[in-house]
């Protein structure tokens, strides 16, 4: 089975650090899991893009460090509303 | 009377009287034949991420300067209005905002974002390591004896307020860090680069703070200061006219002062 390159190593490492930061933090992790799964389907060859994002991530994961960031909640649109 | 304020130039306009003031805009428009249209070429680096396989590139936007403010911004601000509402760049770019437009129309003007900064979108640079960076130096007075603060204000005198002098106007706009090779290539280091934040390091020069042996010693490692090899670029590039060169330089005697004291006192 083919090793991961270094990116790919690099990535899951973000992903298990997210993982860790957000056990204690209600509503994060489905955030987190959806988020590493639509960019899963990025070609490996598309490094600058991948950096790119890895590079966002490090700043969220900082945030997400913070002391102040208590949980996370989202707002979703339901049928009635939209006439 | 009127025809009299034709021939001044816009200047003219400037009188006082309100009245006479219409009159001569008036006679102006009317009098004066439709420019032609000066177009100017800008060529500005794209990149957007979020659009799936996209690269990097440059897209050329043309202007009439006749219809456009002189700075760089203001033709930029016009091209997200009227031609691209794509396009992004930080709107307190008082760097682009200093530079006049070259009226020159046969020279392409190319608008780069900050050299060696990774790039969040467009023209809009990552800065997290600079503000780090700024944070880490600690910018604000300390002083050894809090019990007086906020009772009265701490006094100085002339000659040491005429020390700030050319270093109080920086506005953080990183264009010196970010143009110099020194900080290209070691700027993310672990000790990093602090060069640039000596012309903001006005602490340790304001005689108000009493903290200034402790800044000193925080620089004494081989890579703060001392990556610093007086390449002056950082003066040349300055949109204020500071000189962050001759700073680096007076902190660099600093550190040679306090390193004699120490070595002394040991």
């Amino acid at each position: 089975m083919a090793r991961h390159s270094k990116l790919q190593k690099q990535v899951l490492s973000l992903y298990r650090q997210f993982l860790r930061a957000a056990q204690d933090k209600p509503g994060f992790i489905p955030r987190i899991r959806d988020e590493f799964r639509v960019n899963a389907a990025i070609k490996k060859t598309d490094v600058m893009h991948i950096e790119y994002l890895y590079r966002r991530g490090q700043r969220q994961l900082e945030l997400l460090k913070d002391v102040n960031t208590k949980q996370l909640g989202s707002f979703s649109k339901s049928k009635e509303d939209s006439t | 009377k009127m025809f009299a304020c034709i021939s001044f130039t816009r200047s003219a306009v400037a009188f006082r009287n309100c009245r006479t003031l219409v009159l001569v805009r008036y006679a102006q428009t009317a009098a004066a034949p439709a420019p032609e249209p000066k177009i100017k070429k800008f060529q500005i680096y794209r990149w957007d991420p979020d659009t799936p396989g996209d690269k990097p590139r440059m897209q050329t936007y043309e202007i009439d300067l006749n219809t456009c403010g002189p700075m760089v911004l203001d033709a930029l601000i016009k091209i997200k209005n009227e031609m691209d509402p794509t396009l992004t760049f930080r709107r307190s770019c008082r760097e682009a905002c200093l530079n006049k437009i070259d009226t020159n129309t046969s020279k392409v003007m190319k608008i780069y974002p900050l050299p060696h900064m990774y790039v969040v979108k467009d023209l809009v640079p990552d800065m997290s390591n600079f503000y780090a960076q700024y944070k880490s130096i600690e910018p604000y007075l300390k002083k050894k004896d809090e019990s007086k603060q906020g009772k009265e204000q701490y006094l100085q005198s002339i000659e040491d307020r005429q020390k700030l002098d050319g270093l109080y106007e920086c506005i953080l706009c990183a264009c010196c860090s970010t143009s110099c090779p020194s900080y290209w290539w070691n700027g993310d280091n672990h000790l990093s680069l602090l060069i640039n934040f000596t012309i903001i390091n006005l602490p340790m020069i304001d005689s108000r703070d009493d903290f200034t042996e402790e800044r000193l010693s925080k620089l004494q490692d081989p890579f703060s200061l001392y990556r610093c090899h007086t390449i002056m670029n950082c003066t040349k590039t300055c949109p204020k006219g500071l000189n962050p060169g001759k700073a680096i330089a007076e902190i660099k005697k600093m550190m040679a002062t306090y390193k004699e004291k120490r070595s002394s006192a040991i």
